[in-house]
């Protein structure tokens, strides 16, 4: 079981990776928790009795950067760049982007408050940005960090609502496979939410692979 | 193939929809036209009309309908 807490200025949170919800500890009072186990079918009544609720079911994708049979430069089709001092404008996407996102809403009721505390943290985070620009306006980012000593993870990524249907994020994405094969890492990796349909397609699409489905749970209130 | 037979089967075959499903349809009322039908649908369209669209086209062609508009620009008539 990995566990640690991570202090935000008004709240703290305990987040714990386990094997199995047997490893678990029941959940205490004064902490917020974000915790991630492999799927299990029991999972949930375990977790129910220790003091959790269910909150996602994430999967797992992968993109084999040494599959040559997708034209990805075809596929971008918006200005993908590197990200430079644009963080204002990053952020002001990204905290409006991810409503119902398990990552930041860590409460059974909308919290938007930490849900933003969380998300400001994870962008200063971000040190492998790009953007998508249209007409000069930042419409989407995408943040690719090192995993492991060979592959790559998209940590996170978002799109203005606008730009969603017009390609910027199969652009963005294509754009990272690219930059991760010219960077010369083997595999690209994600995780997300089993509800998000549009962008499992969109790794489909980028001949990701699907696997290890993990279900996140917080503490019930 | 006239244009508008040619429009149609770009829906069709960019999106994987039925012929059927076309008519006024819009964007994200069915699951395949999500951002990466979108992008198959604008392929299959460029292709069909010989055409490479802006990417304000892109954002803007939200409906069958106004995609109609928006060909018009490349002097692509459906009717």
């Amino acid at each position: 079981m990995n566990s640690k807490i991570i202090e935000y200025p008004s709240f703290s949170i305990c987040l714990i990776e386990a094997a199995s919800a047997d490893e678990i500890p029941e959940a205490s009072a004064d902490k917020l928790y974000r915790i991630e186990i492999p799927y299990h079918r029991d999972n949930i009544n375990t977790m129910i009795k220790k003091g959790y609720l269910f909150a996602d079911r994430t999967i797992g994708v992968t993109v084999n950067l040494r599959n040559d049979s997708i034209e990805y430069k075809k596929m971008i089709r918006f200005d993908i760049r590197p990200a430079c001092a644009e963080e204002d404008d990053i952020l002001r996407i990204a905290l409006t982007s991810f409503p119902f996102d398990s990552r930041f809403h860590v409460r059974p009721v909308q919290d938007d408050n930490i849900a933003s505390e969380i998300i400001c943290s994870w962008v200063d985070n971000m040190s492998g940005t790009y953007v998508c620009v249209h007409k000069g306006q930042i419409v989407g980012f995408l943040d690719l960090e090192p995993y492991g000593d060979r592959d790559c993870f998209v940590w996170l990524a978002a799109v203005k609502e606008r730009y969603r249907a017009a390609g910027a994020a199969v652009s963005m994405y294509a754009k990272a496979v690219l930059v991760a094969k010219e960077k010369g890492y083997e595999k690209l990796h994600g995780r997300i939410s089993s509800g998000n349909t549009a962008v499992m397609n969109l790794y489909a699409s980028l001949g990701g692979t699907f696997s290890e489905p993990w279900d996140v749970f917080v503490r019930n209130e | 193939m006239t244009n508008l037979e040619k429009y149609r089967n770009a829906f069709v075959e960019g999106l994987g929809v039925s012929e059927d499903q076309v008519d006024g349809l819009t964007f994200q009322a069915v699951p395949e036209w999500d951002s990466v039908g979108h992008m198959g649908l604008i392929a299959a369209l460029e292709e069909a009309f010989d055409i490479i669209f802006d990417t304000d086209d892109i954002v803007d062609f939200s409906s069958f309908d106004k995609g109609k508009d928006i060909l018009k620009k490349y002097d692509v008539v459906i009717e």
